[in-house]
Parts: C-alpha cells; sequence; structure tokens
C-alpha cells in the first residue's frame, strides 16, 4: 500500500474515522491493529520480526529503569545487538560476505544468500535505538504500556521511511492526546495533498528522465546528458523523500500527532553544513546524537572532529544501503564537511538572500549532485564514469522536458519566497474554501502530470 | 448517592462530553475539507475535459484525436443522400472498408456510407460512438455491424477486460455512465481504475496533453490542417499496396509457411494471431457480444433504422475450422429482434485469401475495393427488401 494510492487512502479514511469514532481506551489497539495491517499488506511474515524487536527493547527498556550499575548496561547492549544484528542480517551480510569471498579471491556470491529487506528495518531499529539509549541516559522513562511502545514502533504513518520520531514527543502526543484543530486540520491536509503532487507530478517524471540516464550511462556520452540525468536524479530524490515525508506528517497530524519537520529547502543550502541541516533533518539529528556526539563531537581537538565527522558520515552512507557506492557518498560528504570546518565556511542562511549568498546556494548544489552521482550509479565504475562527463563542456541535447522544468522553477520560486511567505502558515491562516480550493488545483496539476506508473518512493529501499 | 461522588460524575461526564464533541467536529471537518478538495478537482478537470474544451485539439493521429478532429467533423459535410448506411468497426474496416468506393457503388440509387472504422476500438466503444454519431436515432437507415465469424469463439483475450477500451471512448463517457461502463470490467481493479479515469478524465488525457504542451504550435498546426482536410483524405484513402501472396497455412501443424518478401514484424504478430488450435466457445465473449451489440440493437429498437450483422473476412486465408453456433450463441439470439438482419456467415469468406491482406488482420486495396462494393450491394439489396 504506497501512500499515492486509491487504496491507501481508503484505509486512512477507515482507520481515522474508527480512530475518532472509538472510545479512547481502544485507540492505542486500533491504531497498532491498523498499522500492523498495513505493514502485512507488503509482507505479513516481517511482522514477527518487528514483533522481536519491539518485546526486545520493550523489555531491555524497563530493565534498564529498573536496575542499577552493570545491569542495566547489559540490558542496552542486548537491545543494540538485537537491532544491530537484524539490521546486519538482513541488510548488511551479502555485501560482507561478497567482500570477503571477494578478499579470498573466491566468487563474490560463494557466501550468497537470498534474503529479502524487511520493509523500514532501517528506520524502526534507530527509533527503537534512539528510545532505549535515551532511557539508558535517563532522558526518557521507559513505557509501560506494551501497546503505547507497540504502537511507536509501528505507527503507520512513519514505519517504513520515517521520519526518525524521537519517543518523548510521540508519547507526549500519545499521553495528552487532543483531537487536530481547524488550523492542524488544515495543515495536515495541505502536507499530504503538497506530498503527492511532489511524488507524481515532479519526483516520478524526474524518475523516468534519471532512470533512462543511469540504466545505460555508457551509451549516453556528453556533459548535458550527465547534468541532465543528475539533476534529474536530484529533483527525483528530493521531491519523492520530501512528497513522502510530508504525507508522513499530514497523516500522523490528522490523527493529532506531531512529526518532526524533515526537510527544510536543502537545495537552497549555502554549504554542505547547512545542507545536513536541512536534509533527512530526523536522521541527521539521530547520527549527531546518537553517533557523533558519543564519538566526541567537536570537544577533543580538530583532527577529532575531522574523524568523527568522517566516520559519522561514512556510517551515515552506509545505514542508505549495503554498497561502495553510499559509503563512498558518505566518504565524499564527510569529506567536504570536514574541509568547510577546516576552512572556517561552514555558513548557514537564515533569512534574506545575498549575491554570495546566490553564489555559495548554486556552488553547493553542485557538490551535493556530484555526491548524488555515487548514490544513484549502480557501480563505482559507473559513477566514475559519470562524475569525468560532468567535467565535460555540456554539450548535447538537455534531456528534461521544458514543462518539467517550469513546473521544477515554480517549485524553486515557492522554496525561495517560503522566507517571507511561509506557504503552511498562508494555509493554517486562510479559510477552509480557500484551502479546499488551493489542494484542488495541487491535486489538478498533480493529475495532469502524473506519470502512468506506480514507482515505489526511493527511500523504501533502505 | 453521595453529592460528591455525583458532582464528580457529572463534572466528569460534561468534560468527556466536550472532548467526544470535539472529536466529532475534528472528523467532520476533515471530511468536510477532503470532500471539498475532491469537488474543487472534479470542476476544474470537468471544465477542462469534460467540457470537451481539450478533445478539440487532441492528437489527430490517435484514435480518440481521430473520432473528434476527423470523423465526427468529416460527418458535418456527409449524409446528403436519402439513405444513410453507417459501418462501425475497429482498424479492419478502417482499412477494410471504403465509403467512397461504396458511395460509388450505390450512385443513383441514394444510399451513402459512412465509415465509423476506428483503429482499436472494440465493441464497447462502438456503443458509445454510436450513441454521440446519432444521439436522435435517426441518422442511418442501417447500421451495419461486422462480426470475425457468428461463433462467440473466444481466443485468448478477454475484451471485456480491456481497460484501454476507456482511452478510445472518453470523450462520448457521461457522468451518468459511469455505474454501467465501471460495472461492465469483471476485474475488480481495472473496474476501480476505469471507475477513477471516467470520473477525472485528466487522468485518461493527461498523456495527449503532455505531448501537447512539449510542442503547442506544432499540435495546433496540425489540429487546423486535419479538421480542414484529413477527413476527406481519410474519405479518399485507397488503402495499402502490399499482399501477403505465398502465404500458407499447415492446418495439420498449425504452423504459418510465408514467403520471402514478408518482414519480421509481420510473420511474428501472425504467429501470434493464428493459434487457432486454442480457440474455443467458452462463453466469454459471447457474454462480451450480447452486452455492448446488444445494446446497440435495444438504442435501434422501434426506430426505422435497420441493423444489419454481417461476417468480416478476418483472416488473410480460409480457416477450415468451425466453432459451434447453437441456441445460446448471440448471433441466434439477436436474429429474434425485429428490424435486425443477419447476412449469411460466408457471403465474404472468399476475400480471405493472402492477396487481399498485406497483415494478419488488415484487407489491403484490392480486398479493400471488393469488400467495400459487395457490401454496398448488400445494404442496398437489403433496404430495398426492406422498402427503404
Amino acid at each position: 500500500m504506497l501512500f499515492f494510492t486509491v487504496s491507501y487512502f481508503l484505509f486512512f479514511l477507515c482507520t481515522l474515522t474508527c480512530f475518532y469514532l472509538s472510545p479512547v481506551k481502544l485507540r492505542t489497539g486500533l491504531l497498532l491493529s491498523a498499522s500492523y495491517f498495513f505493514y502485512g499488506s507488503w509482507n505479513w511474515k516481517f511482522i514477527p520480526l518487528l514483533l522481536i524487536l519491539t518485546l526486545v527493547d520493550y523489555v531491555a527498556a524497563i530493565w534498564i529503569e529498573d536496575r542499577q550499575g552493570a545491569k542495566r548496561k547489559w540490558a542496552l547492549i542486548v537491545s543494540l545487538v538485537s537491532n544491530l544484528g537484524f539490521l546486519g542480517v538482513f541488510k548488511y551480510y551479502n555485501f560482507g560476505a561478497s567482500n570477503i569471498a571477494a578478499l579470498l579471491g573466491l566468487p563474490p556470491d560463494r557466501f550468497y544468500y537470498d534474503i529479502v529487506l524487511p520493509l523500514g528495518i532501517s528506520f524502526h531499529t534507530f527509533q527503537s535505538i534512539s528510545y532505549v539509549v535515551d532511557v539508558y541516559r535517563g532522558e526518557q522513562n521507559a513505557i509501560r504500556r506494551p501497546l503505547d511502545y507497540a504502537l511507536y514502533i509501528a505507527f503507520f504513518p512513519q514505519l517504513v521511511a520515517g521520519p526518525i520520531v524521537r519517543a518523548r514527543n510521540f508519547f507526549h502526543d500519545l499521553d495528552s492526546w487532543v483531537a487536530p484543530n481547524i488550523e492542524e486540520i488544515k495543515h495536515g491536509a495541505f502536507l499530504i495533498v503538497l506530498g503527492l503532487a511532489k511524488k507524481v507530478a515532479l519526483a516520478d517524471n524526474f524518475a523516468q528522465v534519471s532512470d533512462r540516464y543511469f540504466s545505460a550511462v555508457a551509451s549516453q556520452p556528453g556533459g548535458a546528458a550527465a547534468w541532465g540525468g543528475v539533476f534529474a536524479f536530484a529533483m527525483q530524490i528530493y521531491f519523492d523523500f520530501s512528497g513522502y515525508t510530508d504525507m508522513a506528517i499530514g497523516f500522523a497530524l490528522l490523527l493529532g500527532f506531531h512529526f518532526p519537520v524533515n526537510f527544510r529547502q536543502p537545495y537552497l543550502a549555502v554549504s554542505i553544513t547547512d545542507f545536513w541541516r536541512r536534509w533527512h533533518i530526523s536522521l541527521s539529528s539521530w547520527l549527531r546524537d546518537y553517533l557523533y556526539i558519543p564519538l566526541g563531537g567537536n570537544r577533543r581537538g580538530p583532527w577529532m572532529t575531522y574523524r568523527n565527522l568522517m566516520l559519522t558520515m561514512l556510517l551515515g552512507g552506509l545505514w542508505h544501503g549495503a554498497n561502495w557506492n553510499f559509503v563512498l557518498w558518505g566518504g565524499y560528504h564527510g569529506g567536504l564537511l570536514s574541509l568547510e570546518r577546516l576552512s572556517g565556511q561552514a555558513r548557514q542562511r537564515e533569512r534574506g538572500w545575498t549575491p554570495g549568498d546566490v553564489l555559495r546556494a548554486i556552488l553547493t548544489f553542485m557538490l551535493v549532485c556530484v555526491g548524488w552521482v555515487f548514490f544513484r550509479a549502480s557501480s563505482v565504475h559507473d559513477a566514475m564514469l559519470v562524475v569525468r562527463r560532468m567535467l565535460q563542456m555540456p554539450r548535447g541535447r538537455w534531456p528534461i522536458e521544458p514543462a518539467l522544468m517550469v513546473l521544477t522553477g515554480f517549485a524553486l520560486i515557492a522554496a525561495v519566497s517560503e522566507d517571507r511567505l511561509p506557504l503552511v502558515e498562508w494555509v493554517r491562516r486562510s479559510p477552509a474554501w480557500a484551502v479546499a480550493g488551493c489542494l484542488g488545483t495541487l491535486l489538478f496539476v498533480a493529475e495532469i502530470f502524473g506519470v502512468e506508473s506506480n514507482i515505489p518512493f526511493v527511500y523504501f529501499q533502505f | 448517592m453521595h453529592p460528591g461522588i455525583k458532582d464528580t460524575l457529572q463534572r466528569h461526564s460534561a468534560a468527556w462530553q466536550f472532548l467526544r464533541a470535539r472529536e466529532r467536529v475534528a472528523l467532520a471537518k476533515i471530511l468536510s475539507l477532503a470532500l471539498s478538495t475532491l469537488v474543487v478537482l472534479f470542476l476544474l478537470d470537468a471544465a477542462v475535459f469534460r467540457s470537451g474544451f481539450y478533445a478539440r485539439y487532441l492528437e489527430p493521429n490517435s484514435a480518440a484525436g481521430f473520432f473528434e478532429s476527423v470523423f465526427k467533423a468529416g460527418l458535418e459535410n456527409r449524409l446528403k443522400r436519402p439513405h444513410g448506411a453507417l459501418v462501425l468497426g475497429d482498424s479492419q474496416i478502417a482499412e477494410g472498408f471504403s465509403a467512397q468506393l461504396a458511395d460509388q457503388t450505390g450512385t443513383g440509387s441514394g444510399w451513402e456510407f459512412v465509415s465509423a472504422g476506428v483503429g482499436g476500438a472494440s465493441l464497447r466503444n462502438w456503443y458509445y460512438m454510436v450513441r454521440d454519431l446519432d444521439p436522435q436515432r435517426s441518422r442511418f437507415d442501417v447500421v451495419v455491424l461486422p462480426l470475425r465469424g457468428y461463433a462467440d469463439v473466444d481466443d485468448g483475450e478477454i475484451r471485456a477486460d480491456r481497460e484501454p477500451d476507456i482511452h478510445w471512448m472518453i470523450a462520448h463517457v457521461r457522468l451518468a455512465d459511469l455505474p454501467e461502463l465501471s460495472a461492465s470490467f469483471p476485474t475488480r481493479d481495472i473496474r476501480m481504475q476505469v471507475l477513477r479515469e471516467s470520473l477525472f478524465e485528466g487522468l485518461v488525457y493527461r498523456r495527449d496533453l503532455r505531448e501537447f504542451l512539449r510542442n503547442l504550435p506544432d499540435r495546433m498546426r496540425r489540429v487546423e490542417w486535419c479538421r480542414a482536410g484529413c477527413a476527406d483524405s481519410m474519405y479518399a484513402y485507397p488503402g495499402r499496396s502490399e499482399d501477403l501472396s505465398g502465404l500458407r497455412m499447415d492446418w495439420a501443424t498449425f504452423t504459418l509457411q510465408f514467403p520471402p518478401h514478408i518482414n519480421a514484424a509481420v510473420e511474428a504478430e501472425m504467429k501470434g494471431h493464428c493459434d487457432f488450435q486454442n480457440w474455443a466457445v467458452r462463453g466469454v465473449e459471447s457474454a462480451y457480444r450480447k452486452e455492448w451489440l446488444g445494446r446497440i440493437v435495444d438504442r435501434y429498437r422501434g426506430t426505422r433504422t435497420k441493423i444489419l450483422f454481417v461476417s468480416l473476412p478476418y483472416r488473410p486465408f480460409p480457416i477450415p475450422l468451425s466453432w459451434p453456433v447453437d441456441s445460446h450463441s448471440f448471433i441466434v439470439q439477436v436474429a429474434k429482434n425485429p428490424g435486425v438482419t443477419i447476412a449469411d456467415e460466408h457471403l465474404f469468406e472468399d476475400l480471405q485469401r493472402p492477396g487481399y491482406f498485406f497483415d494478419v488482420f488488415h484487407m489491403n486495396r484490392k480486398g479493400r475495393e471488393l469488400f467495400s462494393r459487395r457490401l454496398a450491394a448488400l445494404v442496398e439489396e437489403n433496404g430495398a427488401r426492406n422498402g427503404q
């Protein structure tokens, strides 16, 4: 059940109606059942895995809270080993096995097993880890009601591709649940429709261009084709993932839950540091809080800071997929972050634009695009080929059709003007009929620019 | 009851009521916002597509565009003679029947022919096409319905479940049609898709619209050009000159033997459509014919328009196999209706020859000439018998 399908909307409508009309005591169970149904609609065989991890972390957190000394640490270790163990087996076994085989001079598939990656495992394990670590640090109370904890892990709007929600925010909403007011309803509905439009009108169209390019890199020479293919992927991944996140936040908001913002116009960042404060914020803040800072952060001198940055980004890259391309992508960003810190260029832009900001934003976007090559290419060899072509003169035909560039232009204008005219604020303040008009128009754009095939969200593979 | 407990209960009850009311209000607001958004979407879609505004600029080379820009426009200047005959069909009629040749045959007899052969059109499409072409049910004296044989043979394709049908007839579908149209598709997913597409027509038109936006002036030029001259050039279209001479079918092994001049694409297409050993009467095609051809027959019941069923030359060789035609067959049942004539099934069988076809389905110029003249003669003869 993809967020943009009719079957998902029917499922959501049923869940929403039952949720609001059911007695308070039944609501957690109802949302949990709906969440397991949603997860099971993808592959019911992974529900036991989800249940096992839920149970382990639920018990571990209570154990940590109720015990003192070394026992607490052991409970934490058991929880971390379970989460990372499952993640390691399902996501990284074949990657590790093929590399070991290569080192031993054996065929790469010598130790290969056909393992299906459970949907959303990277997200819900990180969410579990943050909860157990927070309990260990004393920043979060252990949840005693098993259904509440199970819902935190399995809540369907964020189960398969985030955003990674911190326990304190989720349980605050759950414990003091209040029906959304009209501003929140308009906000939620707007995010759902905006996300849908981003996905079907923009991301899926860009996906066709980038898929065409990256599926046959060798046969499409020239800088224009390379930049076109990479630009298309940059747009695809942004509109796809931010569209998905917008929808997730919107669905949660209509159910009375508040998810964190996950994207803040990342392609308008004026440095790579700024980019990571705007791109997939729930992951980058997770990496900061549970990896970078525990490694020492920037507290142990510049070289340790660079090391920590590199390690965090390498692991962040590996989190995205078991592939050397992702490691290189992480390393590339780690290197850029270190360079920015070294040169004192780790700038941020908050409001307003100067000509220098514009130039820095363009340069940052181009650097991010170079990184996307490693993220998208099917092999390191292909990635290097594309990067070499991007350095050539951009001759040849630009592969993206004008209508799509016009739509992207509108999206850019909306993003740039967000500082002065925040769309969400406008939606929250406007009368319901105006919001309905705006949403209907957005849906109309999605209807006529949408592509026929159902292309799954990019981040579902992670 | 202790007054304190009573007071607490009342207070809790009031708070509970308040909360419940707030939740119900929230739900009502969510649902009303969702509904009004859908209404806005529907109105926008209707203004651009359902109004017929966009249909005027459809790609003339597409089936729907051909029907809108060429066929309907061309029809405005036709039917000047006392008797009109409409020949419905798909590409087999588009290639195999010439209204011009039929008109020449009927010169002096007062008959004029309209060929409504639209590539890819199905029996379901025919019904909606004929409804648009003849809204008063008085425009034609005869409507010719060509069939691929009178037995209700299932050849593996379930035509009732053909989702692309909606693309052919989107301009003819009205809101009132939606329940029966979507219900006519047996598969649930296709039914839902058709319902969605016929409710929000932009879903069907969007590919054409994107092509349009890609080269706006070129499309406008071609649409204008087509409006001015395509109908006439289609009317004068002579047919294709290639033929399949030398083609043989080995009926013992059901294999085709191709002459050297036939290209690989035609060969592959033929192999895919000549698996006669798998053809059988299973009831699916029968139900489909009864539903959609039955509607056309019902539409003209009690009018002066007669319905004439003919068996079309549909393969480039005679087929020595036969499938049962019994009391359950569509053709036997429809023959009972007044105003319906069934032509001899073998009337055009001699045209099933490699020399009269250019591919597995379509007659070439020679076949087209013969079929058109003979069909015209049949219509006239049938009309004369009916006092027309």
